[in-house]
């Protein structure tokens, strides 16, 4: 079996002493979408930020493509094929749609084709096309979410982390989402999503991964879990 | 025993977001009350409605037979209600002492002698009384909100609000809460407990309420509650016709 895209192995992470990932490990195949859920504070959105090197482990490892990146900062990970989507989309809201979506291509290795891949977003959201000169702040929930993810893709990521985005959504801005989500992957992204719509996410992933007061307490695919094996994993009772 | 609190079809919010939509439900005295939801439910705004810090709209909160509904937070505090915080924030260059004595003195509106008795007293509860002298910034997690406990019981509460205070402990820790609570129910004290660690919610409470959308979704013993299938809907989800292939 080849070796997975990201493996993160009995990861630890805190904020002064709270705990909030505890010991979590898990493993994304590489071309996969992956769902990773969980109840309000079992760790989800503070293990993704650590993949991605918002946040330092206390302990354990994370391996990108077979390279150890445990503790490196965010624009070293970047650069190496790896970006978050962030809980709540975080663009520049005085900025413009488009100048949003080029900072995403900051990163000098991939700044020279910084037009490619804003083409590539465009085709993928067309709405930003049109609304390219409009302030992101003036933006739908929706939109906003959309220039968040166009704004991940400028670095052609190989692996895209995304974090809650239906929060907040109106149901079909979410299904639109959700389905620009699959070609993404499809156009051979790796992803691994964090939702708190446990249904939309079981659906969506090849791989299903519950977590439980900062653990990984459950993994397998959508078909080989019962309801009762997510119920009780999800609640830990 | 009868109930020292009862929400009757309370509508509150923020401005013109409504948040709790006529919920209702009542808290018997002595007992611990644990009350879960998803995110976004409405537990934290309930609280802040329950201590005065928003006034609802529409309905009546009574406490201890009294209607407290558009009372000051600082009068339901004199009267007997004492909240906890999700992040505890005590007074860092202060001794774990001198914080629960702020909260005897300025909260339940003792004087210092007497303050000092009930100080102690919320110590001994908290089991923080061997930790007195040192600094509260230089407490562990757990000591930190075990003191956040002691500066609730400090102001001398009838019914005890705990919001989250298994969150971030590990699971020994989580244990030495559970046991603090018990221990604060047979001391005579009425807690309503907001928790995320459903193993908590079981453990300790008497009953449950699961809230959705700012109202009550179901009430009842803890477990029968967290196996019901409308519990498991409102976390989980519910399964739709799948039209996106």
């Amino acid at each position: 079996m080849s070796e997975p895209m990201l493996k993160v192995e009995g990861v630890q992470a805190k904020y002064g002493d709270f705990i909030a990932v505890a010991d979590a490990s898990l493993e994304v195949p590489q071309g996969m979408i992956v769902s990773l859920i969980g109840s309000n504070g079992a760790g989800k959105s503070t293990l993704m930020d650590t993949i991605a090197g918002l946040h330092k482990p206390s302990q354990g490892k994370i391996y990108f493509k077979g390279e150890d990146i445990t503790g490196l900062s965010a624009d070293k990970i970047v650069v190496r094929g790896l970006s978050l989507v962030p809980q709540g989309s975080r663009c520049f809201i005085r900025m413009t749609v488009e100048d949003n979506l080029i900072m995403g291509s900051f990163p000098k290795v991939v700044r020279k084709k910084w037009k490619d891949s804003l083409e590539r977003v465009y085709e993928l959201f067309p709405v930003l096309k049109q609304k390219r000169n409009d302030l992101s702040g003036s933006l739908s929930g929706g939109q906003r979410q959309m220039v968040a993810i166009g704004r991940a893709l400028m670095t052609n990521p190989e692996l895209i982390l995304f974090d809650e985005i239906s929060l907040g959504l109106a149901p079909t801005t979410i299904k639109d989402i959700y389905a620009r989500i699959k070609e993404i992957n499809k156009s051979g992204t790796t992803v691994v999503l964090v939702e708190q719509d446990t249904q939309r996410a079981i659906k969506t992933a090849k791989l299903v991964d519950v977590m439980l007061k900062g653990k990984v307490v459950l993994s397998g695919k959508p078909e080989d879990l019962s309801d009762e094996d997510i119920k009780k994993a999800y609640f830990g009772i | 025993m009868g109930n020292i609190l009862t929400f009757e079809h309370i509508d509150a919010g923020y401005g013109r977001v409504q948040i709790l939509h006529d919920l209702s439900f009542s808290v018997e005295e002595g007992e611990v009350y644990g009350v879960i939801g998803p995110n976004g439910c409405g537990k934290t705004t309930m609280f802040n409605a329950l201590i005065g810090l928003i006034i609802p709209n529409k309905g009546t909160i009574t406490f201890n037979g009294q209607n407290v509904t558009k009372m000051k937070p600082d009068k339901r505090c004199h009267l007997g209600i004492g909240r906890t915080y999700q992040v505890p924030r005590p007074f860092e260059g202060m001794s774990v002492y001198e914080n629960v004595l702020v909260a005897a003195v300025h909260g339940a509106n003792h004087n210092e002698k007497t303050g000092r008795e009930v100080a102690l007293k919320s110590l001994e509860l908290t089991e923080l009384y061997d930790k007195r002298e040192i600094l509260a910034g230089e407490l562990t997690l757990l000591d930190r909100k075990r003191l956040e406990i002691a500066r609730a019981l400090g102001t001398e509460p009838k019914l005890l609000l705990l919001d989250e205070v298994a969150a971030g402990l590990t699971e020994a820790e989580v244990q030495d809460v559970i046991k603090m609570v018990k221990n604060l129910k047979a001391a005579g004290y009425s807690i309503i407990w907001i928790e995320h660690v459903i193993q908590t919610m079981v453990e300790a409470t008497d009953h449950l309420m699961c809230m959705s959308d700012g109202h009550e979704l179901l009430i009842g013993e803890p477990r029968p509650v967290m196996e019901s299938k409308e519990v498991e809907e409102v976390y989980l989800g519910v399964e739709e016709e799948d039209e996106d292939e």
